[in-house]
């Protein structure tokens, strides 16, 4: 019996084994191929996407993962080279049909989640329409945040006298330091460079507004350099922190979600 | 890569990008699901490097592997929305001052497709990017069947899916994912490889579903597979594909 979760680098019969030995929970997560930075690699949330849920699929127990989804919603990083976006009709094809293809290889269950911001309202608003297409031999469950797991990061954050602006949400120090864990010869941080720290972007209050102002107006407008937070400083021990704290988030809302 | 190296590289003159469909499909006990979009990448890379000219896209996958659904493991996207993938890459690299964008395969079964969609894309894109198709498959397949056949391997052991051509690829590229001890006999029946009765064989797994051929998934036989014979036919591959990308961007 193989060790791996990933059914990328797993045979057809040992997927076939897995599902009936009761590993029928698929992980399905949406990433992204877009620009991260002049110090982080375009495949970013893809890497973070794969070490998440093969950690949360060996912290299941019952689970195996999906070939994560990638290139997705990305259209706002478009000034950026490197970044492949997809229209938004185009991701809910093909998120509909990675889960046709899971229906007919015997999974029971799908637990969806994003390691990319932008996927997010999508999978919010068109999981349902695809749960209904796919029919009640298949049980999808989309995780999307949870106000206590948000609180509870910005007091790891502020335990440790990291401001939110520092911190920031697309390659600042907390994906930085995640990558600097996961995969530190991707990382370049003699090209890391502060991005857009200005508070108010990222207040709790603010932050669905900076989001639409991402959208409409592009990344590249809020920072040149495709950064907002601050990557200087980074390290992997925080990295650990953040990502194993992701990770028993995601166990715990998945156990409380799914019968 | 990070966009400002991305950026670096265009300004160097790195104009052309190869954007592989591989698949994520059964391939047999041995080999595992991602075969073709690993081998995508590192025949990509391969040739990207001896171009010097070239940047390698993520490797589209999932593409079309509805034959091979019988099986576990196997995702497939129905061809419409395989083209609006494709449409969207293309869309994404035009802005970035690329000049070139060659569409390539890994995955035998997006060949068609790929063929017929390709003016559709070409013409969408045409005065923001040219888009070029490279099937490498017919001239890199009968090159490697010659070969392979000099070293006394028939062309149904060499086979066309995960048959030893394959796996001696793997053993290369990934040879912590194959399993050689699990590497079993496939479809072997001579008539079906032969030239003249291919392109009816592929049809008609494309109708029946490959299990319908094979009930291990295998087409051809993976036993006896090695690096050094890989190496080879990864050579003979590239330097087919470099030729044709060559051609087709008019740097011959």
């Amino acid at each position: 019996m193989s060790e791996t979760v990933l059914m990328e680098e797993m045979t057809w019969k040992e997927i076939k084994e897995a599902i009936e030995q009761g590993k029928n929970t698929a992980i399905l997560v949406s990433g992204s191929i877009e620009q991260h930075g002049p110090h982080l690699p375009t495949a970013t949330d893809t890497i973070i996407g794969y070490a998440t849920a093969e950690a949360v699929a060996k912290r299941l127990g019952n689970a195996l993962v999906a070939p994560l989804i990638r290139p997705a919603l990305s259209r706002h990083h478009i000034d950026f080279p490197g970044t492949i976006a997809l229209r938004l009709e185009t991701f809910v094809k093909v998120l509909e049909e990675h889960c046709f293809c899971l229906r007919t290889q015997g999974f029971k269950k799908i637990v969806l989640f994003v390691s990319h911001g932008g996927n997010s309202d999508a999978l919010r608003a068109f999981v349902p329409a695809i749960a209904k297409k796919v029919g009640p031999d298949l049980q999808l469950l989309a995780i999307q945040p949870v106000e206590k797991h948000i609180k509870a990061f910005q007091y790891l954050l502020s335990k440790k006298g990291i401001t939110i602006q520092k911190a920031g949400v697309h390659a600042g120090l907390s994906e930085t330091s995640v990558m600097l864990l996961l995969r530190p010869d991707l990382v370049a941080m003699d090209k890391a460079r502060p991005g857009l720290t200005e508070e108010a972007f990222y207040q709790p209050e603010n932050l669905e507004k900076s989001k639409i102002a991402s959208f409409i107006h592009g990344v590249k407008s809020q920072s040149d350099i495709g950064v907002l937070g601050d990557p200087t400083g980074s390290d992997a021990a925080l990295g650990k922190e953040i990502f194993d704290q992701r990770v028993n988030d995601l166990v715990e809302e998945i156990k409380n979600n799914l019968a | 890569m990070s966009w400002v190296e991305i950026k670096e590289a265009l300004e160097k003159g790195k104009t052309t990008v190869l954007v592989i469909s591989g698949s994520i499909e059964q391939h047999g006990p041995h080999l595992p699901t991602g075969t073709d979009t690993i081998l995508g990448y590192e025949i990509g890379k391969r040739a990207a490097q001896r171009l010097g000219y070239a940047l390698v896209a993520p490797v589209v996958r999932p593409a079309l592997s509805e034959h091979h659904t019988g099986f576990p493991g196997s995702f497939t996207l129905t061809w419409e929305t395989y083209k609006d993938v494709l449409e969207d890459y293309c869309d994404s690299l035009a802005r970035y001052g690329f000049k070139d964008i060659v569409l390539m395969s890994s995955h035998g079964g997006n060949n068609a497709v790929l063929k017929a969609i390709t003016p559709d894309l070409a013409k969408k894109l045409y005065g923001r990017v040219n888009v070029h198709l490279v099937l490498h498959h017919e001239r890199g397949m009968a090159q490697a069947i010659a070969f392979l056949k000099e070293k006394g391997i028939s062309v149904e052991k060499a086979g066309v899916h995960s048959g030893y051509g394959e796996t001696c690829e793997m053993l290369v590229a990934k040879p912590h994912l194959v399993k050689m001890k699990f590497a079993e006999k496939g479809q072997v029946d001579e008539a079906l490889y032969r030239p003249e009765n291919l392109p009816r064989f592929q049809i008609d797994s494309f109708i029946h579903g490959v299990k319908h051929f094979s009930e291990n998934g295998v087409l051809g036989d993976p036993r006896g597979a090695n690096e050094e014979t890989g190496k080879e036919l990864i050579d003979l591959g590239v330097k087919v594909i470099c030729e044709e990308i060559n051609r087709a961007v008019g740097k011959n």
